[in-house]
Formats: C-alpha cells, sequence, structure tokens
C-alpha cells in the first residue's frame, strides 16, 4: 500500500518560488479554475501533497472539499509571503467546531 | 406512524430484531465517536502547534529570500532555484483511526545540505535561506499529514454524530413506540377475545 509520492505548491510564482528550495514543485496558478484543473493532473502525476497558497486556497475551498473523504491527495494551506496565517488558524477552529460542537481550544 | 403498521406478531418479531440492531448499532457508534473525539483532541492540538511552527519558520525564511533577492536580484535568485537539487523522499501510506483511512507520511528528511546552485553569483543570504527550507520540509510533511487527518476525523464525527443522533432521537424511540403499540393491539385482541368466549360459554350455559 505504500508508495513513493512527490510534493507540489500551487500559488503566484513569485510568492511561493521558495518552496522550490526544498525540493517541492513549485506550479504557477492564481486563477480559482486554473488552480481547479491544475489538481487532479497534479493528483494522476503522484503529487500525494498539495500546498497551496491562503488566499488561493480560500477562494477554490468548495471545489477541494471532495478531496476530504480520500487520504491523497493532502491537500493544505500555506502561508505566502504576504499572508499572515490568520486563514489556516480559522480552519483548525472551524474543524474543532464541526467536530466537537463548539470552538474549545 | 404508530397507526400505519400492522398489528401482528410477525411485525413485532421484526421490529423487536430491527430493535436489537439498532440499539446495538447505537452503541458501537456512540463508540466509534468517542473515540474519534478523542484521537481528533489529540491530533487538533498536534495541528495547532505544527501550525505556529511551520508559520514561524516560514516567516523567517521569507524573511530570508526577500534579503536574498535584494542582494542579487530576483531572476537571478530564480535562476538559482530553478534545478532543484534532487528530489524529497516521501513515502505515503495509509493509516486506520477508528476505520477512518488517514495518510501516513515518511521523509526521508528532505534535501539537507545541498545547494542547487553554484556560489558564483548567488548571495550567502541565499545559502541560508535555502538550507533554512530544506530543515522546514519534515516538518511540513508532518504538518500536512496531521492537518488532513484532523479534516477526515472532523467529517467523520460529525458524520458518526448525525448517525447516533437519529438512531437516538429518531429511530429507536419510533421503534419503540410501534412495539409498544402492537403489543397493546395484541393485548387488546387477546382480552376481546378472552370476553367472547366468557359471552359464547354464558350462552351455552343459559340454554
Amino acid at each position: 500500500m505504500e508508495k513513493k509520492i512527490k510534493a507540489a505548491v500551487i500559488g503566484d510564482k513569485s510568492r511561493v518560488a521558495m518552496y522550490a528550495a526544498a525540493g517541492v514543485a513549485v506550479f504557477h496558478a492564481t486563477e480559482r479554475h486554473d488552480v481547479l484543473k491544475l489538481i487532479p493532473e497534479l493528483d494522476s502525476d503522484g503529487y500525494g501533497i498539495i500546498f497551496i497558497s491562503e488566499p488561493i486556497y480560500a477562494e477554490c475551498e468548495d471545489g477541494l472539499k471532495k478531496y476530504t473523504a480520500v487520504p491523497y491527495p493532502i491537500i493544505i494551506p500555506v502561508p505566502d509571503e504576504n499572508s499572515d496565517g490568520s486563514y489556516s488558524k480559522r480552519r483548525i477552529a472551524e474543524n474543532v467546531k464541526k467536530a466537537i460542537g463548539s470552538d474549545i481550544i | 406512524m404508530a397507526k400505519q403498521i400492522n398489528p401482528t406478531r410477525m411485525e413485532l418479531t421484526r421490529l423487536k430484531r430491527r430493535l436489537k440492531t439498532a440499539s446495538r448499532g447505537h452503541k458501537l457508534l456512540k463508540d466509534k465517536q468517542n473515540g474519534m473525539t478523542k484521537q481528533f483532541m489529540e491530533q487538533i492540538r498536534r495541528n495547532r502547534t505544527l501550525r505556529e511552527q511551520v508559520e514561524a519558520a516560514l516567516a523567517a525564511a521569507s524573511g530570508q529570500f526577500r534579503a536574498a533577492s535584494s542582494s542579487m536580484g530576483e531572476p537571478e535568485l530564480y535562476e538559482a532555484l530553478m534545478l532543484p537539487a534532487g528530489e524529497v523522499g516521501i513515502t505515503g501510506g495509509v493509516n486506520n483511526v477508528m476505520s477512518v483511512q488517514t495518510p501516513k507520511l515518511t521523509s526521508d528528511g528532505g534535501l539537507s545540505g545541498t545547494l542547487p546552485y553554484s556560489f558564483a553569483g548567488t548571495s550567502p543570504e541565499l545559502d541560508s535561506a535555502v538550507l533554512s527550507m530544506t530543515r522546514l520540509f519534515p516538518l511540513l510533511c508532518e504538518l500536512a499529514e496531521c492537518e488532513k487527518t484532523c479534516d477526515m476525523l472532523a467529517a467523520e464525527i460529525e458524520k458518526t454524530r448525525r448517525r447516533v443522533n437519529a438512531l437516538e432521537h429518531v429511530m429507536i424511540p419510533d421503534m419503540e413506540k410501534n412495539i409498544k403499540f402492537i403489543t397493546m393491539k395484541l393485548e387488546d385482541n387477546e382480552r376481546q377475545n378472552i370476553t367472547r368466549l366468557m359471552k359464547v360459554k354464558t350462552v351455552i350455559n343459559d340454554r
């Protein structure tokens, strides 16, 4: 069941280029339509981890819900050079609310 | 609801069997929900800590990249990073958390200590920025695994909670109500029958 997977980052190339230094493939896409088209392609190419820069993830959130039911690909938001990480914190709080009923953390 | 069912012994047996299964299912689902909540709380705390660590490290690395970019120019920086030093080795497996298939990642530590460019034409700030990003990679993998597990567990807990509530507040009370209705109806029929028999006996005796 174990398999080799690759990691990719999607976002504005100028803001996510630093991920390339960690061996993560950088894909430039800033529009919701392009991102949602790119993800199935990356998935079939063996990219099991897809990082998306926070502002773009927020735009495509509803289109990414279908990937929650399967373990791969793992799609998570990461801060780019301009975001402050508040979106990811809100996501954690939403998850707690969804599971427990209220944000107790 | 109770009036739509047939008050027969067969229906009563069927309902009793269904009630037994539903009660057992309810107990199992409740246990599953408790187990998943426990796991979820552990994971979400880890997720928060990891998120904070990754964000702090990324902010630091981002600052270093900006410094490198200002000292050597953006085009040169992209050129230096264009060719990766190698491919990172990540093995993806599956973990079973209360019958939820969550991802399990094993990273070989990233591209530790390798720089994808020659030192000529690049600034020393870039070296430290690249090294901090390579050091950060295992943490990023850990965060990805943890965050996905949290997402999946939250969705599954919500689904299980709805099932538990439906069983507890709708299905089981409905079935109990129907069983009570059939039992009462059957007892009533039995009483009617006895009364009839008594009446017949009186009529025969009176002749």
